[in-house]
């Protein structure tokens, strides 16, 4: 399964921001994604998870040309769509299709399941017939078909006497006037297109399992499963080769999960189908993706072969979401990390490592390399803390307050430092950065205390973005600062502090006991 | 939590006293176009320090069973029958003593423990020591507005799916905590203040006294369904029942409410319902799992049993169409077929129709809970599905139910 094929969709330093004010005033924009690269080969599903907020919707879209990309390219077949326009934009559609998270909201509910289904190919004006002479080159095609480059692509050959028609076509060729003439052919169609495209939309009524009945009623009338099966029937419509899935099961139950799940297979096995599957429930990902991409805050931490990347986590951040997902076995006794807090806002990500704030395995600054790890996750809440505060907003009273030195409303930083630290004991070194962060903070200084923080313990993770490191055989590749030579592995890291970590809760049991 | 630990409490032992006792639930609701039996005779225990567990399909009666023992059913929904009793003495006492009109003294009754409450009562008392009460439940699905207005976060308090929906958007999360603390706890001012950043703290919000004054948007989701939490504790309730608390969070974030829920419930001895769709937290969290299918509870066992060997079909199913549990498999198990709504009273086995073990007498039979090998315990665990108990013939399976049914003997 390491052979991919080819590259269908190469995606370089993408990214999409929002809100680009630009003004005086204006916030930063949201940085949703921030500069990714990957291939999506042909036939391959690319599963795509992170937490939410984590940008992974906003790529789907912006793969798909639903999103404007800031920077960045995406290669389709060789050409970069983000450049693509007006009709060329709206030709290309048809090969990049979406099934949307919530069947909800994504069907009108004022038209039939079959006028939905119907709806993209009335505007594309399908079936955009292609056609060609066997062995001989025709200059025009007049009629309802246009000429084709390559023959193969043709939807409808001339050979001699004969004319064919692709399989996958609700026509036959008795349906067709074709003739030649000189370098001239005419192809005029003998049934109304309505009617060819109502039998293409029979055709994936079935194909989707839904029955043919299901043509003239409302969505109303179908549960959650069946309208998003009608929504994968809508992108299907127009014969696309890639699907953007955005979380198509998520609403769904577990049993009706199953069938989804099911059917999108034998659909990209039928149809020569790439998927990319985006979805934040790990369990389904592990069962339909090829590779999986990790994302955090805009941008791929982690990307490789499923099977590879479930079992052996490279990064960090995928090591601490795997152990997130409670597994449906109560026999089963795991090593959880539990990460700290929530990601951070993308309109202010951190400088270095995206996941730096809530990594439990960061690389220490070598004056602090022997700090207990027990006072240094403490540091680490710590500088939570005082980040929230430099980041939350201000009333004018407050910023009056501060401004005039008396302070914050909750000023008393110190009191955290006392909580925080109270039943461990930091030593001096640290004592002196954490009091006079303390005191920046009660002076209304929060941001002075955050960089101060950030200059005292932050290390290598804190100040440069991470390269890319390649890792485990089948062309793996993670962004973490512990993959150079000159640290130690996550995952050596990791088990340590997960192993300190049990301690206490062990020591609590035996007391229980 | 150890598995020794886990082991310890999986089977509460017969000498611990359900805080909660739910007997034969019925909850319909009436429309002009059809009577929903949303739930139909549901029975479960809580106890104390353990964490029961409700999983089900969308639509098949979880919330409403959650709802029914807090007395929220509005109209056109009604409970047609059942009983849902609250064993916590104190809160006995209190209301024998508030409303000694509507109590009914069952202490010196020679009581089989069903002896009925009379007319308008609700509260009863089964045993005293010298005059004291030591015994005795309060009649939830008899009690008036008022009480259950009392016992509602007092007692039984609920955490919802949506924290966003269930805080007020224009009161600092403070302001609610204060409300409740108000309300239940009589406390007011500085003392309710430090008293909701001592709970903040509990549920792991650092920064404690700033977060106090922030509005609700200006929290995280994860924060959020934190404070809901910590709104729930603020009376010191008895029982806790969440309804899918970490539904709409990330799998990161749901680990940490999780196990913010685990440690408060050995703390603080919480009776935890918890009601989910998603086999892994449940999995997760439970003590005992309940399965709920259409309105009725399909099995009902120990977490580690019911994992291991699930009995019931629909069970079985469910748990093959979970993609985590079939690494490698090809394709998902499936279950044919769509949730019935239970539009008429259990005449049949209502998963019948989807049933690939289904036979002849499950489509005119209505199945009782019974053990799945015969002189095992239903109380431990219970299965409703004719196929059990395993080693009986399936002929004298049937035969006893005919016999019940005319006999009139049925449970």
């Amino acid at each position: 399964m390491n052979d991919y094929g080819e590259p269908l969709v190469e995606v370089r330093e993408l990214k999409t921001y929002y809100d680009e004010g630009g003004g005086p005033f204006s916030d930063p924009p949201v940085k949703a994604v921030d500069g990714v690269s990957f291939d999506i080969h042909r036939g391959e599903t690319l599963g795509l998870v992170g937490e939410s907020g984590c940008g992974k919707t906003t790529l789907g879209r912006t793969l798909v040309q639903l999103e404007t990309a800031t920077a960045g390219q995406v290669d389709f077949d060789g050409r970069d769509v983000t450049r693509l326009s007006g009709t060329e934009l709206k030709r290309w559609r048809r090969d990049a299709q979406m099934v949307f998270q919530d069947p909800e909201s994504s069907l009108n509910d004022r038209m039939t399941v079959g006028e939905i289904i119907r709806e993209p190919l009335d505007v594309h004006d399908w079936p955009n017939l292609t056609a060609a002479v066997e062995d001989r080159e025709v200059t025009t095609v007049r009629g309802d078909a246009r000429a084709v480059d390559t023959q193969r692509d043709a939807d409808i050959v001339v050979s001699g006497e004969s004319v064919s028609v692709r399989e996958s076509l609700p026509l036959s060729a008795e349906e067709l006037s074709v003739s030649v003439s000189g370098e001239t052919l005419t192809v005029e169609l003998e049934v109304p297109k309505k009617a060819i495209r109502r039998d293409r939309v029979r055709f994936l009524l079935d194909r989707v399992g839904l029955q043919e009945e299901h043509y003239f009623r409302y969505p109303h009338q179908f549960s959650g499963g069946q309208r998003q099966r009608v929504g994968i029937a809508r992108a299907l419509a127009l014969e696309p080769e890639f699907i953007v899935l955005d979380e198509p099961v998520s609403a769904l139950d577990v049993s009706v999960q199953a069938k989804v799940l099911n059917l999108l297979d034998d659909l990209q096995a039928e149809f020569d189908l790439t998927y990319l599957f985006i979805a934040h429930d790990l369990s389904v990902v592990r069962h339909i993706c090829d590779r999986v991409a990790v994302m955090y805050l805009g941008n791929v931490m982690e990307l490789g072969p499923t099977e590879e990347l479930f079992r052996d986590p490279a990064n960090p951040y995928t090591a601490s979401l795997l152990s997130a997902i409670p597994e449906p076995d109560p026999s089963v006794e795991k090593d959880r990390i539990t990460l700290r807090g929530s990601p951070p806002s993308p309109r202010d990500p951190p400088s270095g490592c995206p996941f730096a704030t809530r990594c439990p395995v960061t690389v220490r600054p070598d004056a602090y390399a022997d700090v207990d790890d027990d006072v240094w996750e403490r540091i680490q809440e710590f500088r939570d803390v005082v980040r929230e505060r430099s980041r939350a907003s201000k009333s004018l009273v407050e910023v009056a307050r501060e401004r005039l030195g008396l302070g914050g409303d909750y000023d008393n930083a110190g009191e955290v430092v006392t909580e925080l630290f109270g039943d461990v004991a930091p030593s001096s070194a640290v004592e002196e950065v954490l009091e006079e962060a303390a005191d920046r903070v009660d002076a209304g200084d929060a941001t002075g205390a955050r960089d101060l923080l950030a200059s005292e313990f932050g290390g290598i993770c804190d100040t440069e973005y991470p390269e890319a490191h390649s890792v485990g055989e089948a062309g793996r590749t993670s962004r973490c600062h512990r993959h150079r030579a000159d640290h130690d592995e996550p995952a050596a890291v990791a088990s340590e502090v997960a192993n300190l970590r049990d301690q206490p809760t062990d020591d609590q049991a035996a007391a229980d006991d | 939590m150890s598995s020794e630990s886990r082991a310890a409490t999986a089977t509460p032992s017969s000498g611990d006293r359900p805080m909660v006792v739910v007997r034969n639930l019925q909850t319909t609701f009436y429309t002009d176009k059809e009577t929903i039996h949303a739930v139909d005779g549901v029975s479960f225990s809580l106890y104390p320090g353990a964490t029961t567990g409700i999983v089900g399909e969308s639509g098949s009666g979880k919330s409403v069973t959650a709802r029914s023992i807090m007395g929220l059913i509005d109209s056109p929904g009604r409970i047609d029958g059942g009983s849902v009793r609250f064993q916590h003495v104190p809160t006995v006492r209190q209301f024998a003593d508030q409303y000694g009109g509507q109590t009914t003294e069952l202490s010196d009754a020679r009581s089989d423990g069903d002896a009925s409450l009379e007319g308008e009562d609700f509260v009863a008392v089964t045993e005293r020591s010298n005059g004291e009460i030591t015994d005795g439940y309060v009649e939830m699905t008899a009690a008036p507005e008022e009480a259950l207005r009392q016992l509602r976060g007092g007692g039984i308090a609920m955490v919802f799916q949506d924290p966003l929906s269930s805080l007020n958007p224009v009161y600092t999360v403070g302001n609610q905590i204060r409300e409740a603390l108000g309300l239940h706890q009589d406390l007011s001012g500085q003392a309710a203040r430090e008293e909701a950043i001592e709970l903040l703290e509990a549920v792991g919000i650092p920064d404690a006294p700033r977060r106090l004054g922030e509005y609700p948007h200006e929290f995280s989701g994860g924060m959020r369904q934190r404070a809901v939490i910590a709104m729930a504790l603020a009376c010191d309730p008895e029982v806790l029942i969440c309804d899918e608390p970490t539904t709409a969070l990330d799998v990161t974030i749901q680990a940490q409410i999780l196990q913010l829920l685990q440690r408060l419930t050995e703390e603080r001895d919480l009776a935890i319902m918890f009601i989910t769709h998603d086999m892994g937290v449940i999995a997760e969290m439970s003590d005992r799992v309940n399965v709920m299918y259409a309105g009725e509870i399909v099995e009902s066992a120990p977490a580690a049993s019911l994992f291991d060997s699930p009995a019931h079909p629909y069970t079985e199913g469910l748990l093959g169409s979970i993609p985590g549990r079939q690494v490698g498999a090809d394709r998902l198990q499936t279950i044919k077929g769509d949730v019935p709504t239970p539009t008429a009273p259990a005449s049949d086995c209502r998963f019948a129709p989807r049933c690939p073990k289904a036979f002849d007498e499950c489509t005119t039979v209505h199945p009782e809970t019974v053990a799945p090998e015969s002189g095992g315990d239903p109380e431990e665990h219970g299965v409703g599905c004719l196929l059990y108990p395993e080693d009986v013939s399936e002929a004298r399976r049937i035969d006893d139910y005919h016999v019940e049914s005319e006999g009139g003997e049925r449970l």
